[in-house]
């Protein structure tokens, strides 16, 4: 796979396209598990967030109850 | 001589009486010559006359025209007038009119008549120039010409590269070298001509401009003038009577860079520090896969140095990234995207740096599949920010960015 950076100078407008240098693709791949630890992150946050509402559900209560106690 | 009643007493003396008076009663019948004719000559009796035999029954001759002479008895003579005024050799007798003549006396030798109205004849004997050509020499555009007998001259057909003669044409759309332009055509041209004439009166002259970046600014009714171009980063206003270059003084904006997403990164160089803010606007933008956000760097820092949320509670902050994050997960087919992201005092270089970012997409398809998110964060550094680094991790299939400086 070609990694490739693009570059436009705002004081010149000139814009260079090359290829990553090796550090920045290994600076890039790094970036990418970051990202995909990240995203899983939020996805199974988005999970357990929708366990506990229907758990709230099974209770009859509801994100406005709770926050109506304060919590 | 005895009647019939007398007595003949003396034959022979009656006789003689009888003879003698028949030889005098009869005497003129003696006489004539061969050919001549017996004819009276009074009205006596017997009173006759031997004459010629050439008598006819003219009476008279008259002299007509041309003629004189003539008569009524005897021998007469006419004579033809027109002869006996012929006096000498080559004299000619020329008419003058109805019925008239003239002599005309016979001209010199080498003269030839020619007629001339003034004169009472109507011709005059004139003296002929011969002529002393002896030869046609003709130069270009005649042609022909010769030095004996019939010449022949003409001239040669015009082209571009000789003159003579041409052929006219009307026409004011011909392409040909042969042919002239008459009057009509030249008159249509003129017409033409004149009509652009004023057109190109009435316009403004190109020559108003001289260097890139000249407009051409109104200074009254069909008047006008040059502006040159204002410096750097200045805006054209108005001060409500004419236009000028002016440095704005707050809010103006500066497209600073501008282009489309495209490779693995994106990021904008050399950024001036002369503004109070920078905006940043990315629309469209597609990830290389399905479901992956576009995130912010600044000058190249990829330290855990960035925080961003999307809650309203500080407390939520998520601080440690190495990126911050501008938008939602975006489809990598959704086409419809933009996101807005403010970065006010970037050029300070004792504070961090904070963002806000308003970012909408949509799939195109459905009226409810779309996300909505408010970003705000900061970058834990002090430097101005002179770069900006946008990336996706599965690169970029689409999108354009415009960065604005904000005075």
């Amino acid at each position: 796979m070609t990694y490739t950076t693009k570059i436009h100078d705002a004081e010149t407008g000139e814009i260079i396209e090359r290829e990553m240098t090796k550090d920045e693709i290994a600076q890039h791949e790094k970036e990418r598990i970051e990202v995909a630890n990240e995203l899983k992150r939020e996805a199974d946050a988005e999970k357990l967030k929708e366990v506990a509402q229907a758990k709230l559900a099974a209770l009859g209560l509801t994100t406005d109850d709770l926050k109506a106690l304060g919590l | 001589m005895p009647t019939p009643t007398d007595l003949v007493t003396d034959l022979p003396a009656d006789f003689e009486v009888f003879g003698q008076a028949v030889d005098t009663s009869m005497a003129d019948l003696k006489g004539g010559t061969t050919g001549q004719i017996l004819s009276k000559a009074s009205n006596t009796d017997m009173d006759f006359t031997w004459i010629a035999n050439d008598q006819g029954d003219i009476t008279g001759v008259t002299a007509g025209t041309g003629i004189s002479g003539g008569g009524t008895s005897g021998t007469v003579t006419i004579t033809n007038s027109m002869a006996t005024a012929i006096d000498a050799k080559g004299d000619l007798i020329a008419g003058t009119g109805a019925d008239t003549f003239d002599r005309l006396a016979s001209g010199t030798t080498g003269q030839i008549l020619s007629v001339d109205t003034t004169t009472t004849t109507g011709l005059k004997w004139i003296t002929p120039n011969p002529g002393d050509i002896t030869a046609v020499n003709v130069t270009s555009p005649i042609t022909g010409g010769g030095t004996s007998g019939d010449v022949t001259i003409g001239i040669q057909d015009a082209s571009t590269t000789q003159k003579g003669s041409v052929q006219l044409s009307d026409s004011t759309s011909t392409t040909s070298s042969t042919l002239a332009a008459t009057p009509t055509a030249v008159k249509a041209a003129y017409d033409l001509a004149n009509t652009a004439s004023t057109t190109a009166t009435a316009a403004i002259p190109k020559s108003t401009v001289t260097t890139a970046g000249d407009l051409i600014v109104a200074t009254g009714s069909s008047a006008v003038t040059r502006l040159g171009i204002g410096t750097n980063g200045q805006v054209l206003q108005s001060n409500g009577t004419t236009a000028t270059w002016a440095t704005p003084s707050s809010g103006a904006y500066t497209t600073l860079a501008s282009g489309t997403l495209s490779g693995t990164t994106v990021t904008i160089s050399s950024i001036s520090g002369s503004y109070k803010e920078l905006i940043l606007l990315i629309t469209n933008f597609r990830p290389g896969a399905a479901n992956y956000p576009l995130y912010l760097q600044f000058n190249g820092d990829t330290g855990s140095n960035y925080g961003d949320t999307t809650a309203t509670d500080a407390t939520n902050i998520s601080y440690g990234s190495a990126r911050a994050r501008m938008t939602a997960a975006q489809s990598a087919t959704a086409t419809n995207q933009q996101s807005i992201t403010s970065i006010p005092n970037y050029a300070n270089s004792t504070v961090w740096k904070f963002f806000t970012c308003d970012s909408i997409q949509n799939n195109n398809t459905t009226t409810t599949n779309y996300n909505y998110n408010r970003y705000a964060g900061f970058w834990n550094g002090t430097a101005a920010i002179t770069s900006i680094t946008m990336l996706t991790t599965q690169g970029f299939t689409a999108g354009n960015y415009e960065l604005l400086g904000v005075k």
